[in-house]
């Protein structure tokens, strides 16, 4: 008896002294880590796109930011990433409004690339080239474009370059204001719900659907913000029930990951909401594995609903 | 007692003599500042497993001292890369993951089952740091070679001092870049235990 309880003893103390342990150092060390890894976040804003004063807004967390000055848009900031030789090349690329490239970061923490070789993609002199380039322009020269390859290193350079220009392509919806650039998707959608009425618009994200001088119901859009950013929900009334709903598609921009967030549009679950009081939406349950979007789905139909005035 | 402090550092050198712990010797010395940086965090590690291990050698049994041992080496060097990360983030990008890997470190190890479990706390002590100091002397040196050889340059610091240019401008265009790469690290190491056996040998003759 006592050789099985007197290891264990020891080993219970041993693990629970070097825990405590732990815990206090981690305690004391967690918020200077986080606290690094923010003001590095923002060097690198500001190295790549450096404005007296600008603000610098996310829009995908840990990807994508606006920056904006005076409630103005100056540009975007991305971040994308593609292989290299032997690791992922990310870069952080500053594009202002017109297209054309501010500035260029390529971080050289968590790459190893051949040191002397495919590492110099983070030495100044590559990284300024890109500066004023727009899409087309941004490719090696032995490809087609403008830019100088390191010597001995052109898959590191070629993957850098791509980089830049695939994530411009993927972005560039960005650059314009978000009205612009949101306007075009819900429009098609409003005759959807009301096929044979007319749909006038009554003030902002509000319309109501007429058909011979009868009101056949209402349909407003609503902003929720879930776990990749914001996505537009539009609800449509009518006799104080909700008649259907549509969210944003991902081809329309919704942020949400495929796997998990992308279920709130599925027709299972938006069922749950036809026929209930938009009020009531809140009751309803979330999506496994999709919390924060499923609760920003409903967020968007109350509050929606709230600021419309009911019907 | 001094014989157990410097037995560590040269006659039971750990690299360069019982060629134990070479993983981050060879990956972690492309330059002399990662190697003192690493080194720091061995000694460290060294010193305080071989100072918790020897004090409690009476009361931890024979048949959980491997366990034991990881515990404690582990708490401690997961106290080293919090810190790091906290305080010297530049440095601790560029070890990377050789910084936990210490954890597996067979100098430690080696030295709490070998030595730490078997001696008062006092020779524990000076014998981690003695072996700990061997490693970083080992270590650094190897950085040194590298770093000026490969790279143009010595004592450069990540993001920040640039370090000083030993061998002159145009070394820094054109350097030997395959030292910096592993089949440099091999031949510094081959060079420098060569090196080490033909001084024993020459001593004890």
């Amino acid at each position: 008896m006592k050789d099985i309880l007197k290891p264990t003893f020891v080993l219970l103390i041993t693990a629970m002294v070097a825990s405590a342990l732990l815990a206090v150092v981690y305690e004391k060390t967690s918020p200077e880590i986080e606290k690094r890894a923010k003001e590095k976040l923002l060097d690198n804003l500001k190295t790549v796109f450096p404005v007296e004063g600008a603000e610098y807004k996310p829009i995908i967390k840990d990807t994508l930011w606006c920056v904006e000055k005076d409630g103005k848009r100056l540009g975007i900031i991305f971040v994308n990433g593609m292989r290299g030789y032997a690791s992922v090349i990310k870069v952080i690329v500053g594009v202002d409004t017109t297209g054309k490239i501010v500035g260029v970061h390529i971080p050289k923490e968590g790459l190893s690339e051949t040191p002397g070789l495919g590492m110099k993609v983070t030495e100044p002199w590559f990284m300024e080239q890109f500066k004023g380039k727009r899409e087309e322009e941004v490719k090696l020269k032995k490809d087609g474009g403008t830019l100088d390859a390191i010597t001995a290193a052109t898959i590191s350079s070629r993957a850098a370059t791509n980089a830049v220009r695939s994530g411009m392509e993927k972005y560039k919806k960005y650059l314009k204001e978000e009205e612009k650039s949101e306007n075009e998707w819900y429009h098609k959608h409003l005759s959807e719900f009301f096929p044979d009425a007319e749909i006038e618009e009554c003030g902002n994200n509000f319309w109501v659907a007429v058909k011979d001088n009868e009101t056949l119901g209402s349909i407003y859009l609503s902003y929720g913000e879930g776990y990749g950013g914001k996505f537009g929900v539009l609800v449509a009334v009518k006799d104080g029930k909700i008649k259907d709903i549509y969210i944003q598609s991902p081809d329309e921009g919704f942020p949400e990951t495929q796997e998990f967030g992308c279920k709130v549009r599925e027709h299972t679950y938006l069922k749950k909401f036809i026929g209930i009081s938009p009020d009531e939406a809140g009751k309803i349950d979330d999506v496994t594995g999709a919390t924060i979007t499923s609760e920003a789905v409903k967020k968007a139909v109350v509050s929606g609903y709230k600021r419309v005035g009911g019907e | 007692m001094f014989k157990t402090f410097f037995e560590g550092i040269v006659k039971n050198n750990p690299v360069l003599v019982l060629a134990i712990g070479l993983c981050p010797t060879l990956a972690v010395s492309t330059s002399a500042f990662n190697a003192l940086g690493m080194g720091a965090a061995v000694i460290f590690v060294l010193t305080f497993s071989n100072l918790i291990v020897s004090s409690f050698r009476k009361v931890i049994p024979d048949s959980l001292r491997i366990p034991i041992f990881i515990i404690v080496i582990s708490t401690f060097v997961t106290i080293v890369d919090y810190v790091m990360k906290a305080y010297l983030p530049g440095l601790s990008k560029n070890l990377g993951v050789f910084v936990p890997l210490i954890v597996v470190n067979c100098i430690i190890l080696g030295r709490a089952e070998g030595f730490a479990y078997k001696n008062p706390v006092g020779k524990a002590i000076l014998d981690g740091l003695g072996s700990g100091i061997g490693f970083t002397l080992a270590i650094f040196i190897m950085g040194t070679i590298r770093e000026i050889l490969g790279q143009g340059t010595w004592m450069s610091i990540p993001g920040g001092f640039e370090g000083f240019k030993v061998l002159g401008q145009g070394f820094l265009n054109y350097p030997v870049l395959f030292m910096i790469l592993p089949p440099g690290g091999f031949l510094v190491i081959a060079f420098l235990m060569g090196g080490m056996r033909y001084f024993e040998a020459r001593r004890s003759a």
